[in-house]
């Protein structure tokens, strides 16, 4: 065992001076500080021979990596730092037998327990890859699903649950911005994986501060430019916007970004609206004074089953003041057949977006990653709804797995935290729902994966969503997010 | 030898029950701490928080008679105290634990004045504004300086004094742990002291009879003012070390909207309005069995029969129907049940009455003693 992560500090050790490899003398001693510091404290006994036999041994694993990693060659690459954790071991501790990665997401309670399809899906990508491929590196993968209730004190509880109970490896697709930044710092601490948070808020891409959680979705400072590029390519003379959304993280990291972007297109944002996390009541008031104030575009950011309440009521406000017109936009994580198909007529003509091949389009069926997933998906659960979040859940699950696959190319002695985090901030991988053109890119100086998508409308009489325009790709183009304080 | 036994209250043979009673209760507290994961030791944690919130809860619904659905105003008010003196403030959070109890002792007071005109539904529905109003202020934009708004105020951080033998980061759980289980003992130690002295002699009074009790000379103003701050100022403390603990303060916290009250309500209900005994044993019952209940229906649930069917809601209909069913049971709490259960063993005998020239010193009567004219 001792021996076994001795060799795994070794490998990070080869990566980190692989890395550091253009720079001075000075720089390649800092980075071989830690590991001489974490093989002291793995096994003091056998420093010295260690030191001396061998040698050889330690250029090895470099070689090997070398070989097999792309990335450790790269400058652009990322290595984490395991003598930052709290236990610096259980980071480059290899991971035996089943690979169990823990989960929390609504699956009850208030209006994100719509989000619970998303448990259904990310289950049947690791069911599907066990059974066709036995897992990952001969070790099945074991799914653990918890229920938060989009309530982050509860999240918290789960995930000591989920590390300290069911000793997971890793954690995976967490739903939620308030409930990921809850358990990040601890995350970050404790050096496990917090893995594909579904969210796009700009903290995931923390890559100095927070480098063990990553996100999943665009992040919303694209989605609201892409928008925006899509808005005034349309109608070049829209000069007024109106702002509606929900009163929590996810919301006002959207608001931020689109009240500094509107400026920059030289739009006046007219209106401004919130809704609390908890009321699932139709925003009657809201779409009033946003109908009064009659701008040209509207930006939407309910949560959850907000989103049907939305659209519900802006088909009748629409009705009550036929001069409002404007484009509407909803948050991708609103982009649902489930959703928009509820709303109605408000539903229709209502913009969103989706880097994801629409699985309910008829069109699509003969795809080969569709039918691969409708099929993995209904021997789950045949009852579920297998388009909107359930993809998402499946993208989690196939993002984690490719995580996985890396980190045993690149640690061929074995997983470990270190490595799967290593691996997922050094991603360059093309999800099989991705639409084409799109992949997910990551390393040292890109902390986001998805940063391209295209804008869709729903087609409410066919019950649809039809494409408007081309993909809009800015991959690379975000970099990383450094937090204010 | 005929069951049940006699056993004199205050004789030998009752201190030695008292004793091993206690001993038993310490022993599991004492082997949890040392024992435990970190996981483990966080959900007994929150459960001596909740469990100090509930027994300040019990001196005023159980004791004094007073319904209160606000409490978890209070919880919250004593959380958002130390997040916002150490989030915004830069205070060291062990110095904001004094501030917490004093501020909600304070608010405590004012809030029980409309208890001195208003019983039973209407107070309840004054102190459901209480904690509904609290969560709108949490979450009104012109606070938003101080209390971070509908975000509220994250990464906060307690690392145990260097004075304790708690090292860093990885000791944070028993830290919390211990600290919990102290402030629990210190609160319920208060408890039980006051309901047997005269002025918890005085709480029960205003209970029974409030009529009654103003006629021999209890002042109802004062007792019913002291009460609710007190049960503020434990709700409060047990709310900041909870809030240090998860290490943020947010609007949606469960038990810092009315959900929270009506939590603390049930484990004073569940563990048995009025008994020292009451809150540990209500909080017990509340977070292992919701905690299990949650576990139905789902992958690896209790009843295998729901598997795979996941039924949004499943476990809160489970912890409903337990919690009915408990309540059929054991109308006065767990404690009560334990008590009918231990009375076909042990008879429990009151003490004899006091001599006369020392009638004011009488031992207190059980909390059910009716004292009225």
């Amino acid at each position: 065992m001792a021996h076994k992560r001795l060799m795994a500090v070794f490998v990070v050790a080869a990566l980190a001076a692989a890395a550091c490899g253009g720079d001075d003398e000075t720089s390649t001693t800092d980075a071989a500080t830690p590991t001489t510091a974490a093989a002291e404290t793995t096994a003091p006994a056998d420093t010295e021979p260690a030191d001396t036999e061998p040698a050889a041994d330690t250029t090895a694993p470099a070689d090997t990596a070398a070989d097999t990693t792309a990335p450790a060659t790269d400058e652009n690459a990322f290595v984490v730092d395991t003598e930052a954790c709290e236990d610096p071991d259980a980071a480059n501790a290899v991971i035996e037998g089943d690979i169990k990665i823990g989960t929390s997401i609504p699956l009850t309670g208030g209006p994100a327990a719509l989000f619970a399809p998303f448990a259904d899906g990310f289950q049947a990508y690791f069911d599907y890859i066990n059974a066709t491929e036995g897992g990952v590196n001969g070790q099945t993968l074991v799914p653990i699903v918890k229920d938060d209730q989009y309530t982050a004190d509860i999240t918290k509880t789960n995930v000591d649950s989920l590390v300290f109970d069911d000793e997971v490896a890793l954690l995976s697709g967490i739903i939620g911005s308030p409930n990921n930044a809850a358990i990040q710092a601890d995350m970050n601490a404790l050096c496990v994986p917090q893995l594909w948070a579904a969210t796009g808020a700009p903290s995931w891409g923390a890559v100095d501060v927070y480098p063990w959680t990553t996100g999943l979705l665009v992040p919303y400072a694209v989605e609201s430019r892409v928008f925006l590029e899509y808005a005034t390519g349309e109608n070049p003379d829209v000069a007024t916007a109106a702002l509606f959304y929900v009163n929590n993280e996810f919301g006002q990291a959207y608001a931020e970004a689109f009240k500094a972007q509107v400026e920059e297109f030289g739009i006046e944002l007219v209106a401004e609206e919130t809704i609390d996390v908890t009321d699932s009541g139709a925003p009657s008031g809201q779409l009033t004074n946003i109908a009064a104030a009659n701008p040209d575009i509207v930006l939407a950011v309910p949560l959850g089953a907000q989103c049907i309440a939305f659209m519900t009521e802006l088909g009748n406000v629409k009705a009550a003041n036929p001069d409002f017109a404007p484009a509407v936009y909803q948050t991708a994580t609103c982009a649902n057949q489930l959703f928009f198909g509820a709303a109605g007529a408000g539903g229709d003509g209502v913009l969103t977006s989706s880097n994801l091949v629409d699985v309910a389009n008829p069109e699509n069926a003969s795809l080969p990653a569709v039918s691969t997933y409708l099929e993995a998906f209904t021997s789950v659960n045949a009852d579920a709804n297998p388009a909107g979040i359930a993809v998402a859940g499946w993208l989690a699950g196939e993002m984690t797995v490719a995580t996985l696959k890396k980190a045993a190319e690149d640690c061929p002695e074995g997983i470990t935290r270190a490595c799967i985090i290593n691996a997922a901030r050094n991603i360059d991988f093309t999800p099989s729902l991705f639409r084409e053109g799109l992949s997910a890119v990551m390393n040292a100086g890109d902390g986001f994966i998805a940063e391209g998508t295209q804008i869709i409308s729903w087609d409410a009489a066919n019950q649809v969503f039809v494409d408007q325009g081309d993909v809009i790709d800015v991959e690379g183009t975000t970099g990383v997010y450094t937090p204010a304080s | 030898m005929a069951w049940p036994k006699d056993v004199r209250r205050g004789s030998a043979w009752h201190r030695v029950g008292q004793l091993v009673l206690f001993g038993l209760v310490a022993l599991f507290f004492i082997r949890a701490g040392l024992t435990w994961n970190r996981s483990g030791i966080g959900q007994l944690t929150d459960m001596l928080l909740f469990a100090t919130a509930a027994v300040g809860l019990n001196l005023l619904v159980g004791v004094t008679g007073q319904i209160s659905l606000g409490h978890s105003a209070f919880f919250g008010l004593g959380a958002y105290t130390s997040a916002v003196l150490v989030g915004q403030y830069g205070w060291t959070p062990g110095w904001t634990f004094p501030v917490s109890i004093v501020l909600c002792f304070a608010v405590g007071m004012v809030v029980g004045l409309p208890a001195l005109r208003l019983k039973g539904v209407y107070l309840a529905l004054v102190s459901i504004a209480l904690a509904t109003t609290f969560t709108q202020l949490l979450n009104w934009d012109r606070l938003a300086w101080l209390t971070g708004g509908p975000i509220g105020i994250k990464g906060l951080s307690y690392l145990p004094p260097s004075w304790t033998p708690f090292d860093g980061r990885a000791d944070l759980g028993k830290w919390f742990f211990w600290m919990s289980l102290v402030v629990f003992v210190i609160c319920t130690l208060i408890a039980s002291s006051m309901i047997r002295s005269r002025f918890g002699r005085s709480m029960v009074a205003v209970r029974d009879n409030e009529t009654a009790a103003a006629v021999m000379g209890v002042n109802l103003a004062a007792v019913k003012t002291l009460v609710f701050g007190l049960s503020a100022a434990m709700a409060g403390i047990a709310g900041s070390i909870f809030a240090m603990k998860l290490t943020l303060v947010e609007p949606v916290v469960q038990f810092f909207t009315l959900f929270g009250s009506i939590f603390l309500l049930v484990m004073v209900v569940l563990g048995g309005a009025g008994s020292t005994w009451g809150p540990l044993v209500g909080a017990f019952i509340f977070v292992y069995v919701r905690d299990w209940a949650s576990g139905v229906g789902e992958g690896n649930g209790v009843l295998g029969l729901f598997e795979g069917t996941r039924i949004g809601g499943l476990g809160g209909i489970v912890f409903g129907v337990l919690l009915i069913v408990i309540v059929f049971v054991a109308p006065f709490g767990a404690v009560g049940l334990l008590r009918k259960a231990r009375a076909k063993v042990v008879r429990v005998l009151p003490r004899p009455p006091a001599l006369p020239t020392v009638a004011n010193a009488q031992e207190p009567q059980p909390p059910t003693t009716v004292v009225s004219g």
